[in-house]
């Protein structure tokens, strides 16, 4: 007669009952949980593939495996793939109260981690692999349906699984293991998940996941309305000066007007009792005098004409004097804070779309320095 | 202490979120997404608000926070509190109506800056990224402006000395994780300290625009004393010093600017012809401070005794060199009464020449008064030649004598010397005590002065610089 022992070097009948037992339990008292099933980071594609971020496909893969990593030297998968199949799955979990983290970037959940357990089989069996780290969870049970928003739609309640391992209660007596038992974490709005909340919300107004579930959109606004109000304060660099009156004076400080015989002073003298300052030339003449642009000078032109010159960087406005046209100030006051038409660093480095054509091909004037006029492959 | 709040921190606070905005990351397609970011010291309700009330709202990353960390005295800047820095101001002319500024100008201001005070504006930007190539695209792009510093105004007011200031990055901590993580996963922060050297000022004061419009230089004898006063009252010389040095010709309710080195010449009937060429009021107005108001504005004429003769003005709509008066009566010099038999009143009915004029005493009124500009029968011959001179004749045939500049009224029978201008010859001398003779000539409204020997216009003619000003 051989020895008692529940424990079989095969999985038995015994672990097949205990295991349907299981599963049967997890089907009566667990909860649905629909997955995300990830499958796997984004294709760099063969182009842009580097020794650190490769493309590592075979021949026979569509998509590059979840098996794969996505950058070799931050070790970090950022751009994420995930099934459009939705996966149901039964789970138990202990749920917890929580409490809010009010933190610098708002409101966080504090004992957020939850520890579900799946039974493995049929985990395994829906999935078509093993639950993994990077799977997101929803929880269909969680839907908050009074969130104070607009739309017309429940807010769900998703997770990331972050660890999986086998849980110490799912061992039985067979001491094979019938639970994974899940660390997860509430999933954020980021780079990793977009794929997911890119989805559509089935609000039916067109509305994604993102606009719905994520403090981004709002987040953005508050943002825009400090900018506007950072733009209302300081439109440009420098100081407005329009609004001032500048009285036209001769060399000696006189009073100068041009006798025309209208009522209308113009400036005869090209600086005199200006109002100077850092960044205060605009390139507008002053007291509102009127003024043409363009790239080349206009013909026929009187004393005191401005002109202001779009070709040069910044722009420069001119004065005629009678004979030639005389510098009269440069438009120094550039837009804030990321305007491509800025006179400083940031407009003409950061801040550049120009494109040249040299060589006969269109080469754009803004390069990485690490991969301006870098050698290609002469092979 | 009355209140005051300019928002001044809460400004450069705006503009420091303003320049830590607009970074992005680009995913793996390609795809540029904008970093919100925002005041890092915000309350649980509005927090609670951004998450629509829920637990389950999702958070956002990347994120960008920046706060105030300290704000502190900045003693090495301390510059003397007391300073009040002047700042004359000329604005343009604003219309109302179609909101927008116009060519000419407006209201001038003074404004008044008492030293600000110096502070260190200490603030932190935290950046919460989900992987590390995404902190790095964000502070690649935020590092690059700080070499070694980055500017930063708080407002774009020219007359506002404490909006310009600088931000310093301090310190880099490129992440709040320890490495290793162990077993909780914290959410990655790589922080950056600035410093912004910052000014915080008390309210200004604007005044209206005070500019000193005539200094006057004299120069006294040498006789000065204690017993005197420091000089004596014996001007040797006298300079008035106006804006442009603009003289003033005052004829016919106009007024035009005189050159300053220009002369006029005048006629015996007080006309006066100016060899300048005409100059644009504009160059005189432009020179005050403030915004000229047709028929608001007034043009203030200096008398001798001080007093000052007052007009409204307003420009001629088609000749800028010409100022137009509207006089207040209440300032011109009252008429001098002068009586006769028949009445007594400060004015003549003509300015006539004697040598020209028939005055036909068959139909003149009584009380008719004439200022003769030439003498009446001033050399009688007493012979039968008199008879033909019937012109000027009494109604009793005997001749009526007069000098030129004499103010002569007919009582209905006879010619009556009502003015004689050779027993007035001492008004020419302001020495003496005797009052100026005004009168007004109803015919055409002007009024003359004797003066000198002759019949000046009173407060018309010219004006030298310093004798006349403009209150806008």
């Amino acid at each position: 007669m051989p020895r008692l022992s529940l424990y079989k070097p095969e999985k038995s009948a015994d672990y097949r009952f205990i295991d349907k037992n299981v599963n049967e339990a997890f089907q009566v008292g667990g909860t649905d949980i629909f997955v995300h099933k990830y499958l796997g980071p984004e294709d760099p594609g063969v182009d842009e593939a580097t020794p650190t971020t490769p493309y590592t496909r075979s021949a026979e893969e569509e998509s590059m495996p979840e098996t794969k990593i996505q950058d070799l030297l931050f070790l970090e998968n950022r751009d994420r793939r995930y099934s459009e199949d939705v996966y149901s799955l039964r789970g138990i979990y202990n749920v917890q109260d929580l409490d809010f983290d009010l933190s610098q970037f708002g409101m966080f959940l504090q004992n957020d981690t939850v520890f579900i357990t799946f039974h493995i089989n049929s985990s395994v069996e829906a999935l078509g692999r093993k639950i993994m780290p990077g799977d997101v969870l929803e929880l269909p049970h969680l839907k908050d349906d009074h969130a104070l928003n607009d739309f017309q739609v429940s807010l769900k309640r998703f997770y990331v699984i972050e660890d999986v391992n086998r849980s110490a209660e799912g061992f039985s007596q067979t001491w094979y293991p019938h639970l994974y038992r899940c660390k997860c974490k509430p999933v954020m709005d980021s780079q990793e998940f977009k794929e997911i909340f890119d989805k559509d919300a089935g609000a039916g107004d067109g509305s994604t996941l993102r606009d719905i579930m994520s403090t981004y959109e709002k987040e953005m606004q508050i943002n825009e309305a400090v900018l506007n109000q950072a733009a209302e304060d300081v439109p440009n660099a420098g100081y407005e000066t329009k609004q001032y009156f500048v009285v036209p004076t001769d060399a000696d400080g006189n009073t100068d007007v041009n006798d025309d015989g209208s009522s209308t002073p113009t400036l005869k003298t090209a600086k005199g009792n200006y109002y100077v300052g850092y960044l205060t030339e605009d390139g507008v003449p002053p007291n509102g005098a009127a003024y043409g642009f363009g790239t080349a000078f206009p013909q026929m032109s009187e004393e005191g004409d401005f002109y202001l010159r779009t070709d040069y960087f910044p722009n420069r406005l001119f004065r005629y004097n009678g004979s030639r046209w005389v510098k009269f100030e440069d438009n120094v006051r550039a837009e804030l804070p990321s305007s491509d038409t800025a006179n400083n660093q940031v407009g003409t480095f950061v801040n550049n779309t120009t494109k040249n054509v040299i060589g006969g091909k269109e080469v754009e004037e803004k390069q990485s320095l690490s991969q301006a006029l870098k050698p290609k492959a002469d092979n | 202490m009355q209140h005051f709040y300019d928002g001044q921190i809460r400004r450069f606070v705006t503009q420091f979120v303003r320049v830590m905005s607009n970074f992005s990351y680009k995913d793996n397609a390609g795809t540029l997404r904008k970093v919100p970011t925002s005041y890092g010291n915000l309350t649980r309700q509005v927090a609670h608000i951004m998450r629509d009330n829920s637990e389950n709202k999702v958070m956002s990353a990347p994120r960008i926070s920046a706060y105030i960390t300290a704000l502190e005295y900045a003693r090495d800047r301390v510059q003397n509190p007391t300073h009040v820095s002047k700042l004359n101001i000329r604005t343009r002319e604003y219309d109302e109506t179609d909101d927008q500024y116009m060519d000419s100008q407006g209201p001038g201001y003074t404004v008044e800056r008492l030293m600000p005070v110096p502070f260190n504006l200490r603030m932190k930007c935290d950046i919460w990224s989900t992987n590390t190539d995404q902190k790095l695209q964000i502070m690649e792009q935020i590092l690059v402006l700080f070499n070694p510093s980055l500017e930063i105004q708080s407002t774009a007011n020219y007359i506002d000395w404490t909006s310009l200031s600088l931000i310093e990055l301090q310190s880099v901590n490129f992440s709040t994780r320890s490495i290793p993580q162990g077993t909780e996963t914290d959410i990655d922060i790589g922080e950056m300290e600035f410093t912004m050297p910052i000014w915080i000022t008390p309210p200004a004061k604007v005044k209206k625009l005070g500019v000193i419009e005539n200094i006057i230089m004299n120069v006294f004898k040498d006789d000065g004393g204690i017993d005197l006063g420091v000089v004596g009252d014996n001007v040797m010389s006298s300079q008035s010093i106006t804006p442009g040095g603009f003289g003033l010709l005052v004829l016919n309710n106009t007024a035009k600017l005189l050159d300053e080195h220009e002369g006029t010449t005048t006629s015996n009937t007080g006309e006066f012809t100016r060899y300048g060429e005409p100059i644009s009021w504009f160059k005189a107005l432009d020179q005050y401070p403030g915004q000229f108001r047709a028929g608001i504005s007034t043009l203030r004429l200096a008398k001798a005794d001080g007093s000052e003769v007052v007009a409204t003005i307003s420009l001629n709509p088609t000749d800028d060199t010409q100022m137009v008066l509207n006089y207040d009566s209440d300032t011109v010099p009252e008429n001098t009464v002068l009586s006769d038999s028949i009445n007594s009143r400060g004015t003549i009915d003509a300015i006539i020449d004697p040598l020209t004029f028939n005055p036909d005493s068959n139909t003149l009124a009584a009380g008719t008064r004439y200022l003769i500009l030439n003498d009446i029968h001033a050399h009688i011959k007493n012979d039968s030649s008199d008879a033909n001179m019937n012109a000027w004749q009494n109604a009793d045939g005997t001749l009526l004598q007069a000098s030129a500049n004499d103010i002569i009224t007919w009582n209905g029978t006879t010619w009556e010397t009502t003015f004689d201008s050779g027993s007035n010859d001492e008004r020419a001398d302001s020495s003496q005590a005797q009052d100026p003779v005004y009168i007004t000539n109803t015919y055409t409204g002007v009024q003359y002065k004797w003066y000198n020997g002759q019949w000046l216009k009173s407060y018309e003619g010219e004006y030298p610089a310093g004798s006349w000003r403009i209150v806008l």
